[in-house]
């Protein structure tokens, strides 16, 4: 694109040139002749050759007609010599623009290129150069960048969950079906033998399976959520009443959100005892205050409103996640602990986006981790 | 004039402009030559187009125009040789003559034909033996009151010559 703008404007600056030269050069030419026509044909027929100051005035016209084309030549180069140093600083000025303009825009197609669907986008974003409306192109461009990384991790993650789903229902449905006729005949066998004892091992073990089988189903079969304007302190209250030593904080009680009771709750249960399992301590019942306790609690559960936004955080001080890990946490079947399936926060973030909120993860090793649920912000 | 004649004219004009080309019509030197005598070294050449259009009614205006050989002959840096030839042009009753000759041109023949001319270039060559010598010749043009007509031509004709004796 660069070279065939200035191709087009070294031919039309080539074409102004010559038509120039031309017009001068007649120009010039026409007042020539105008002259001779006018002024130095009548004198000559008027100077009588028997005078010698005619005879000196006629060689004199006569030298003047004969440099007239000499004289044409030499204004019409000058003239042309000062329009030449106009048109060059006009060439360097235009040619500048197009560098100005066409360099970021190369960068930007360059990187426009790269982006392959289906694959990680790996591009950084362009710096913001050029004339106003190429660094307007460039903010757009990168904003575009940024929003497609957001999407892409939202679709991917989405896609991953939604293949959980799937295989978690037919996995249950499965594995229900197969258990279900051991679990009767173990019941008939348990009034039918005297040793039951290894009966009742078996149908322990029969509702450990339905226990995980449920997990699953949570996780297949999540309710819609019905949103109905609720009072967010008392909600987290009723919750953290369920355990011990958890603090609230909250900087305005009566802050009121689109809320399911059931799900909100069972988002800050999951969180809670999450948290209390870093810490080393089981959950049990408390009495939830609205002001600093005297209690050395080490899960807290903090309220916060700026501007349209609220976020309910929950932190802990217990061992903290690797950085390098925390991108993973809400994938369905991570776990760190032995014997978890690794589903518990892949429903809480499920749950969070069915409240048209948002979940974030920050964690250091050592000192603890913040969740934390961001309402009033979307990704659209 | 037709749209050839144009773009030819036109084209001529950027040249002449451009200064690739000359308002004015070259002043053409041809078959040039030198030959040997016991004493001297002469040159011989052909010119046409000395006397153009601009420069003839300079002449008829009354002016005589002087033409000049000028010729320096030199070997190794040193000048061996130099005289200038001249021979003046005038315009009586619309016919031209050359210095002195009584055998007057009209314009046509003036411009058009070719002049031969045979100049000394070199005396006593035997005091010049084994040297490597070179000679220019330089046709000048003036008139009364004005030193130099050159401009009226087309090119500057120049002869260099260089041969061993």
């Amino acid at each position: 694109m660069r070279m065939r703008f200035i191709v087009i404007f070294i031919v039309a600056m080539l074409l102004i040139l010559i038509s120039s030269i031309l017009f001068t050069y007649r120009a010039v030419n026409k007042t020539q002749q105008t002259i001779n026509k006018e002024l130095i044909i009548p004198l000559e027929n008027k100077l009588n050759n028997n005078n010698e100051a005619n005879k000196e005035a006629k060689k004199t016209i006569a030298i003047y007609k004969a440099f007239s084309k000499k004289n044409t030549v030499k204004i019409t180069r000058e003239t042309i010599a000062m329009f030449l140093v106009e048109l060059l600083i006009m060439a360097g000025l235009f040619l500048l623009f197009i560098f100005e303009v066409t360099r970021p825009l190369k960068k930007l197609s360059l990187n426009v290129n790269k982006i392959c669907f289906g694959e990680k986008i790996e591009i950084t974003t362009i710096k913001e150069e050029g004339s106003n409306e190429v660094r307007t192109l460039i903010q757009a461009f990168n904003s575009m960048l940024q929003k497609l990384g957001q999407y892409e991790e939202l679709i991917g993650d989405t896609a991953r969950y939604r293949g959980w789903k799937e295989i978690s229902r037919v996995i249950v449905h499965e594995v229900n079906n197969l258990i279900s006729p051991v679990q009767t005949y173990s019941e008939y066998l348990l009034d039918q033998v005297d040793d039951n004892s290894k009966i009742l091992l078996i149908l322990n073990k029969l509702q450990e399976i339905k226990g995980v089988l449920q997990k699953f189903r949570n996780m297949s079969h999540l309710p819609e959520a019905v949103l109905e304007n609720e009072n967010v302190f008392l909600l987290v209250c009723d919750v953290v009443k369920e355990f011990k030593k958890v603090r609230i904080t909250c900087d305005d009680e009566n802050i009121v959100l689109p809320l399911d009771e059931v799900l909100f709750k069972e988002i800050l249960r999951n969180l809670i005892k999450n948290g209390l399992e870093a810490t080393g301590l089981e959950s049990s019942r408390l009495e939830a205050t609205s002001t600093t306790t005297t209690h050395k609690a080490k899960v807290k559960v903090q309220i916060i409103t700026i501007n349209t936004k609220t976020t309910i955080s929950i932190s802990d001080n217990g061992s903290g996640i690797e950085k390098s890990k925390l991108n993973k946490i809400f994938a369905p079947g991570y776990t760190n602990k032995p014997g978890n399936i690794g589903i518990g926060l892949s429903i809480v973030r499920s749950l969070t986006q069915a409240h048209n909120a948002t979940i974030s993860v920050d964690s250091e090793v050592g000192k603890g981790t913040v969740f934390k649920i961001v309402f009033g912000s979307q990704l659209r | 004039m037709g749209i050839a004649q144009n773009i030819l004219d036109s084209g001529k004009i950027i040249l002449t402009v451009l200064g690739l080309s000359s308002p004015y019509p070259n002043v053409d030197i041809k078959n040039v030559g030198i030959y040997q005598t016991p004493n001297i070294v002469v040159s011989e050449f052909q010119t046409q187009n000395i006397v153009n259009k601009s420069i003839k009614s300079v002449i008829e205006s009354g002016m005589n125009i002087n033409i000049v050989y000028s010729v320096k002959t030199t070997a190794k840096r040193k000048i061996l040789y130099t005289n200038q030839i001249k021979s003046v042009i005038s315009c009586r009753n619309k016919m031209f003559y050359i210095s002195k000759k009584p055998k007057g041109y009209k314009f046509s023949d003036l411009t058009n034909s070719i002049v031969s001319n045979e100049i000394i270039i070199l005396t006593n060559t035997p005091a010049h033996k084994n040297k490597q010598i070179k000679t220019e010749i330089e046709i000048l043009i003036s008139c009364e009151g004005y030193s130099d007509l050159s401009d009226l031509w087309g090119n500057q004709p120049k002869i260099t010559l260089s041969y061993g004796l």
